[in-house]
């Protein structure tokens, strides 16, 4: 197939895509933070974020993806089973959500030892990988490849998914994501910004991809803090999907259900 | 998540509490002989504007909880007995809002100074705790137990109070602390050091305890006094007064302070959890500090 990637033209529907990075108190352990009184936003995601998302998410019948790192699935290997028991996707997120470079054994090292968390708590490979905080080094996807992966979901220098090709030639999907616009983190953590604002701002979004490049992600993260787990901001998600879903010009999918989908275009 | 009944059948809980910060907030920028001009909105919300707040909570029905550094409250003696004149609750906040102690030993310290300082003043030991700004450490919960404390307010990971069991040194009994969690949205600091205006700060406070209201969690409403980025000046007194009886007239929505959340917690019986570090302590002790990595990235600092 003569193509750079999943070819969206004609595509009646526009593909929204809901990734949920967990982030636990990984996110400041890892920053050597300790996940207590102002800090503790992190144990949010495990406490309430996450239990509501679930429910919520049975509510409107859709399946995401949940971006998870392997150190937050440690301590919650029970709640990482119950989101793949509800019918969403279980993809990795960092061991610690390493948000600073790394070197690439270290690298390696972290993406291994996540997937084998992952894997074990699931019993069935994980196929997706996003790089907490963006950051990935020029092995990064050849070694995502070696261990079974289909897509990575980390770059921000396109509006639609295309096929990545690694430095030892291979290639896999790559689903591209915004964390200025299109996160949750910028508004709440820069701006403050009241959430009906923030919810309108991505309805502006929405339609706009239903109208254009037929591809819609979105990143929130069910913690306190910044995050999106209190219950206002969850109800933005919840009325903007409800408007979604009115729209018969919209389908949602878990991303490896949308990369397994554009796999003829990768091998 | 925790579940909690709250009394009377109510759905919602609004539970109001007031971080006094005064001079000590200023003093952590500036000395005692430079208490002035721009350093004078500290003392703007201990002279100037606790009257209009308390009048405001008296209206509103509000019963709440000031939290109250030690160093504050020999400053302002007056406050200190007007604020508990007006049925509020007197609780820890340290002596002097730094945390820059070298020893564990120091927060001790400090924690327990600023208690007695409040005693004296108060005729009673406060209950209830909240740290100053990063000044939650891996020995507060301990701290606050040896020091008789019964509830702290400084974590902000639930939708409702629960209860820890700190590791600790073993001393014996059953060593537990309620803990009455904030909201990072239902605050005023924050908001408004971000330059938003009043209308937006309070759009966002009241989008969210609706929400809150729906799902039947506690309303936990954290504000301070001072005259920049708290609530006690005229126009935002009006904004809040709006917002409280919104809140009030929901329909089935209980009012409680710290002390009271925590003698009903602790009247419900909920299994104690373990202590918040105890499986993070090894990996904290072999990682390195980096502080907030979104603060210092470039991109932010270029805008």
């Amino acid at each position: 197939m003569e193509t750079n990637g999943p070819d969206t033209r004609g595509n009646e529907k526009c593909t929204v895509l809901f990734g949920i990075d967990f982030d636990g108190a990984s996110h400041e352990v890892g920053r050597g933070v300790p996940p207590i009184g102002e800090q503790s936003w992190g144990r949010y995601s495990a406490r309430c974020g996450v239990p509501r998302y679930l429910d919520m998410l049975d509510d409107l019948d859709i399946r995401v993806t949940f971006f998870i790192p392997g150190y937050d699935a440690e301590r919650h290997p029970d709640l990482v089973a119950e989101i793949a028991r509800r019918g969403h996707e279980v993809a990795a997120h960092g061991y610690l959500h390493e948000a600073w470079d790394l070197s690439v054994d270290e690298e390696s090292e972290l993406l291994e030892r996540t997937d084998k968390i992952l894997t074990d708590i699931l019993g069935e490979p994980v196929l997706g990988w996003r790089s907490p905080s963006g950051r990935k080094t020029s092995n990064t996807l050849a070694k995502l490849k070696d261990l079974g992966y289909i897509y990575d979901s980390s770059e921000k220098d396109a509006d639609a998914p295309y096929v990545i090709t690694d430095q030892a030639g291979g290639s896999m999907l790559e689903i591209p994501n915004n964390t200025y616009s299109l996160d949750d983190f910028p508004f709440y953590k820069f701006s403050y910004t009241p959430p009906s604002e923030v919810r309108d701002q991505w309805r502006y979004e929405l339609d706009t991809s239903v109208a254009g490049s037929g591809y819609f992600l979105l990143t929130i993260h069910p913690r306190g803090g910044w995050g999106s787990g209190t219950p206002s901001r969850a109800n933005i998600i919840r009325d903007l999907f409800t408007y979604a879903k009115e729209s018969d010009k919209v389908r949602f999918m878990r991303m490896k259900d949308y990369a397994q989908q554009h796999r003829v275009a990768v091998d | 998540m925790t579940t909690l009944e709250w009394p009377g059948e109510k759905k919602a809980c609004l539970c109001v509490s007031v971080n006094f910060d005064a001079e000590a907030l200023d003093l952590l920028a500036t000395q005692e002989d430079r208490l002035y001009g721009r350093y004078g909105y500290g003392r703007y919300g201990a002279t100037t504007g606790l009257a209009g707040l308390l009048r405001t909570f008296e209206e509103c029905g509000i019963t709440a909880t000031f939290f109250v550094c030690g160093s504050d409250a020999e400053r302002h003696p007056g406050a200190i007995e007007s604020i508990q004149r007006g049925g509020h609750e007197i609780a820890g906040r340290g002596l002097d809002l730094r945390t820059d102690w070298e020893s564990s030993e120091q927060e001790l310290d400090a924690i327990g100074a600023g208690s007695s300082i409040l005693e004296s003043l108060t005729g009673r030991r406060p209950l209830g705790y909240r740290a100053a700004r990063d000044g939650f450490t891996a020995h507060t919960l301990n701290h606050l137990i040896t020091l008789g404390y019964a509830y702290d307010s400084s974590f902000q990971d639930d939708d409702f109070p629960y209860v820890f069991a700190p590791d600790g040194d073993k001393q014996g009994g059953d060593r537990t602390l309620v803990e009455v969690p904030q909201s990072h949205v239902l605050q005023d600091a924050l908001a408004f050091s971000a330059r938003h205006s009043d209308e937006r700060v309070f759009k966002t406070w009241l989008e969210e305890a609706e929400a809150m209201y729906e799902y039947g969690t506690l309303i936990p409403l954290t504000l301070h006094l001072r005259g920049d980025v708290g609530v006690s000046r005229p126009a935002r007194l009006r904004r809040l007064r709006e917002f409280l009886n919104r809140v009030t007239g929901f329909g089935s929505v209980d009012i409680m302070n710290g002390e009271q959340l925590c003698a009903m917690v602790q009247h419900a019986g909920l299994a104690p959890e373990p202590d918040p570090l105890a499986s993070h302590r090894g990996t904290l002790n072999a990682s390195l500090y980096r502080g907030d990595l979104a603060v210092s990235n470039s991109a932010f600092r270029m805008v």
